[in-house]
């Protein structure tokens, strides 16, 4: 094993001790179980359709870490039949972003699962998702010996200002989220972990625009068969061993892959960026959230003549932003 | 009659489902549940199918993949074929998770018409490559002791260690190993001759350590005893460029309608359409027409995908390494011009204008220092492209790589001055897809209007610099220029404008008329023949120097 690697093994376990079990239904996980890990933090209303979109595609279990949050974030999640959450006041940076605490939970309840790593505001989407559950999409996967798959992420906004996009509990965020950047994103191999390194899209378009090299990577890994011992190191954008990395093909074939669509830009992103920023929780010094906060008062939407209005995932295979990988 | 066997493991509701279709059409049918399945699931799957006096149960083998069990297995459920039916003509064998794909009619039609033939897949493999990857003839040459899924270490050295001491089996006499797929339709003829072969004993001793047995146990044997054989098997398996059978899903309906043989395999467990439909004898009546066509074509498309992708596009799941391919494909062909601008007034302009309504989009210059000059002069483009000068110079080989992808419907054109842009430049060269026009000697016409705001001393030196420049930009990559390239000089576009026109025309996409470009010819502007005596007087040689002349007194010396 690298020395990296058990570093952050380390890391994680000793970062886990932070948790305190809210409830603990992790006995009721089946074998073959998809499970899903998420880290929340005041995501209230954004939670019933999260649990309902990601229970129609059929994931059988939810381990939640709760980052303190004060507004019935926690007690929701803990009310669900097929949830564990565990709670922490501790902070979310000093666990690198909640990474050393859900990879944590993975050594403990993970292992020989298919697991999907995403926040409350990140949705998959991948070929053939409307007539086949993402358990026909791992048995693919494991068919092919693939380990883990790319699902970048695609930055959903409206048509309307930031500010106006109001969004209630349980609604699909899609609805009026359903514009995005087709084909602006750029690619660099990070030679160090074998994963490519994506920028592009409305972040770096309008918010980075001149100094993109700063815009937020966009590449992850959220699809996973868990394995003791494997750990993410930074977001789901880079797992270890790195092997695990390699999800795309430079012989010039496609692999399977989906995108995480994106439902950060509604009303309420304004004040949750003023939020993290006072909080300063965010990574490499909330650079983003500083950008955001200046250009929110000049940019107020993030729409041009040239965005696509979402369709589906044929429509992002036939865009080439996604690949069926030659999954029939 | 037709019997069937079915080898079940896993999932056995959907046996059970196989099972009672084949039984109410009138087939008997040996079901042999694998022995390490657990006893709940077999009694579920008993009570399933009870009271179906067409379905019994064969004596249990715990069966291990590529192991002889797996023939144990088979021949016990062909053993209760027989024992209980001894009217079966044809014994096929299936899986647990293979469905019907056209109508057991039909089967029955095929057989009875030809009621001596064996249907099963047997190649020769010592003359027809038959195995995709791994052990081919040296399943049969070497002893196979240990179990490829469980015992990987040992399997592989003890191959290892029989080659290094040239070990070597010989088949039992006369027999002679054939290859192929694991299911197939024997006659009863054949099959009661490898049954009561006197030799069965010690060619089952031979098969227990050749490795996956259940490929070539009944193919060799069937080769020994069969009248007339049809080399496939009338179960379809389609397999992916690795060699791995793809799994059908319940969108595949229409294909799986349309497949050559009279099973499918492998259906996935989670299917229901699939099972519903295929599984009713109402979808069987009247027989659905059938159309291969939809198959093949998913088939194809599912490979290339896989193997060769889309050309020219980068994303998160194909990033063709520089160390394989040192520029990608483009998505197509894309043309780029230096130098017109400067002897035809508006040339991108015009050029976009007579493109437009023949797929033909032209950009002013995509990488001017100081802009991002896209068609129509918009701020974004397809796909969000934008006009920001940044972005662009982040990664602008990406930035053309994305355009000409987002835009591939139609052909993409562009103005750009080679020399001062090395990285792009470099890429543009040494790209098989880009065709390149280049007015060679266009510099002179960028220090000519430089000259007018300079004077004397400063204009000759800033002329010299941009034929350096110029000459440096192509020098450079001199031994790696890949692109296509349309050499004309300003005298060419002035004093033969048809041929210039002709020239480019022939490298264009059809249906654009370049030529009316020129309907007006091109003059070189006043004050040039004094410009070019400036540069004669401080010893500057000029190519082309005499042609540059003829062009100024065609236009009758107004210079």
């Amino acid at each position: 094993m690298g020395l990296e690697r058990a570093k952050w093994l380390l890391r994680a376990r000793r970062k886990g001790r932070e948790l305190t079990p809210v409830v603990d239904r992790t006995a009721d996980i089946k074998r073959d179980a998809l499970l899903i890990f998420s880290t929340v933090r005041n995501e209230h209303p954004r939670l019933a359709y999260f649990l309902k979109y990601y229970r129609r595609l059929g994931i059988g279990h939810f381990l939640f870490v709760d980052n303190d949050s004060d507004d019935g974030t926690r007690e929701y999640l803990a009310d669900q039949a097929d949830t564990s959450v565990w709670t922490t006041s501790a902070s979310y940076k000093a666990s690198t972003f909640g990474v050393d605490w859900l990879n944590a939970l993975k050594s403990r309840h993970a292992d020989g699962h298919w697991v999907l790593v995403v926040d409350v505001d990140e949705f998959l989407v991948y070929p053939h998702m409307d007539v086949r559950p993402l358990g026909a999409l791992t048995d693919w996967l494991d068919a092919n010996s693939k380990r883990a798959m790319s699902a970048m992420l695609l930055d959903m906004y409206s048509r309307d200002p930031i500010e106006d996009v109001e969004y209630s509990p349980g609604e699909d965020p899609f609805a009026t989220l359903n514009y995005f950047d087709a084909g602006n994103y750029v690619f660099a191999p990070n030679y160090g972990y074998d994963n490519l390194w994506i920028q592009g899209g409305p972040r770096q378009r309008v918010f980075m625009a001149s100094e993109p090299e700063h815009a937020p990577a966009l590449n992850k890994i959220p699809l996973v068969r868990w394995k003791r011992g494997q750990v993410f190191i930074s977001s789901t954008h880079t797992i270890l061993p790195r092997g695990l990395n390699r999800v795309y093909d430079e012989w010039g074939g496609e692999r399977t892959c989906g995108v995480l669509l994106h439902a950060k830009f509604l009303a309420t992103f304004a004040e949750k960026a003023k939020e993290e920023l006072e909080r300063g929780e965010h990574y490499a010094g909330s650079r983003e959230y500083k950008a955001y906060q200046n250009k929110l008062k000049e940019a107020s939407g993030l729409w041009t003549p040239a965005s696509t209005k979402y369709e589906g995932w044929r429509q992002l295979e036939e865009l080439g932003l996604i690949s069926t990988g030659g999954w029939l | 009659m037709i019997g069937f066997v079915i080898l079940a493991h896993a999932d056995l509701h959907r046996t059970a489902a196989l099972a009672r279709f084949l039984a109410a059409q009138g087939c008997p049918v040996a079901i042999h549940v694998d022995a390490n399945t657990s006893a709940r699931a077999f009694e579920a799957l008993k009570a399933e199918v009870a009271g179906e006096p067409r379905i019994i149960f064969a004596e249990r083998h715990a069966c291990e993949w590529g192991r002889f069990s797996l023939v144990d297995a088979t021949l016990s459920g062909v053993e209760t074929v027989f024992a209980q039916w001894p009217e079966v003509s044809h014994v096929t064998l299936l899986s647990g998770s293979c469905l019907p794909v056209r109508p057991i009619k039909a089967l029955q039609r095929l057989l009875a018409r030809y009621p001596d033939t064996d249907f099963i897949e047997a190649v020769d493999i010592r003359r027809d490559g038959w195995v995709k990857d791994g052990l081919s003839d040296e399943r049969f040459t070497l002893f196979h002791p240990f179990s490829w899924r469980r015992q990987r270490g040992l399997f592989d050295r003890a191959v290892e260690l029989q080659r290094r001491y040239k070990v070597r089996r010989s088949m039992p006499d006369g027999l002679r190993p054939y290859l192929g797929s694991q299911w197939w339709t024997l006659s009863r003829w054949t099959l009661r001759y490898i049954l009561e072969d006197p030799e069965l004993e010690r060619y089952k001793s031979f098969f227990r350590l050749v490795w996956i047995p259940d490929e070539s146990f009944f193919q060799t044997l069937a080769r020994k005893h069969s009248r007339r054989i049809v080399g496939r098997s009338l179960t379809t398996i389609e397999f992916d460029p690795l060699g791995k059978p793809y799994v059908f899903h319940s969108d595949h309906l229409e294909l799986l309608m349309g497949a050559r043989g009279y099973f499918a395999r492998k259906i996935w467990p989670g299917a229901d359409h699939l099972y519903t439909e295929l599984l009713d004898p109402e979808t069987w009546t009247p027989e659905p027409p059938r159309d291969r066509r939809p198959l093949q074509h998913a088939l194809r498309r599912a490979a290339n995908i896989r193997t060769m992708g889309r050309l020219g596009l980068i994303a998160q799941h194909r990033f063709p390494s520089p160390w394989h391919a040192e520029i990608p494909e483009a998505a197509r062909s894309y043309y780029v011009f230096d130098g017109f601008d400067t002897v035809i007034p508006n040339f991108a302009e015009r050029l976009a204008h007579l493109g437009a309504p023949v797929g033909f989009d032209m950009h002013g210059h995509l990488f001017a220092p100081d802009g991002v000059e896209l068609n129509g002069k918009v701020a974004a483009t397809d796909g969000n492209l934008t006009d920001n000068t940044a972005m662009r110079d982040y990664r602008p080989e990406q930035f053309l790589v994305n355009l000409l992808w987002n835009r591939r419907a139609r052909s993409q054109g562009f103005q750009h001055r080679f020399g001062r842009r090395t990285a792009i430049d470099k890429r543009i060269q040494s790209d098989p897809d880009a065709q390149i026009f280049l007015v060679d000697n266009a510099w002179l016409l960028d220090a000519f209007r430089q000259s007018r705001t300079t004077s004397g001393q400063a204009a000759i030196q800033y002329t010299l610099a941009l034929r350096d420049a110029e000459r440096r930009g192509w020098s450079l990559f001199a031994d790696n220029v890949k692109a296509d390239r349309e050499v004309l000089r300003i005298a060419d576009l002035i004093l033969e404008p048809e041929r210039a026109a002709a020239a480019c025309q022939r490298k264009l996409p059809p249906g654009l008329d370049i030529r009316a470009l020129w309907r007006e010819p091109p003059r070189l502007p006043d004050g040039f023949g004094a410009f070019l005596g400036e540069l004669d007087a401080a010893g500057v040689v000029l190519d082309d120097r005499d042609r540059l002349e003829a062009c100024l007194s065609l236009q009758g010396g107004a210079s």
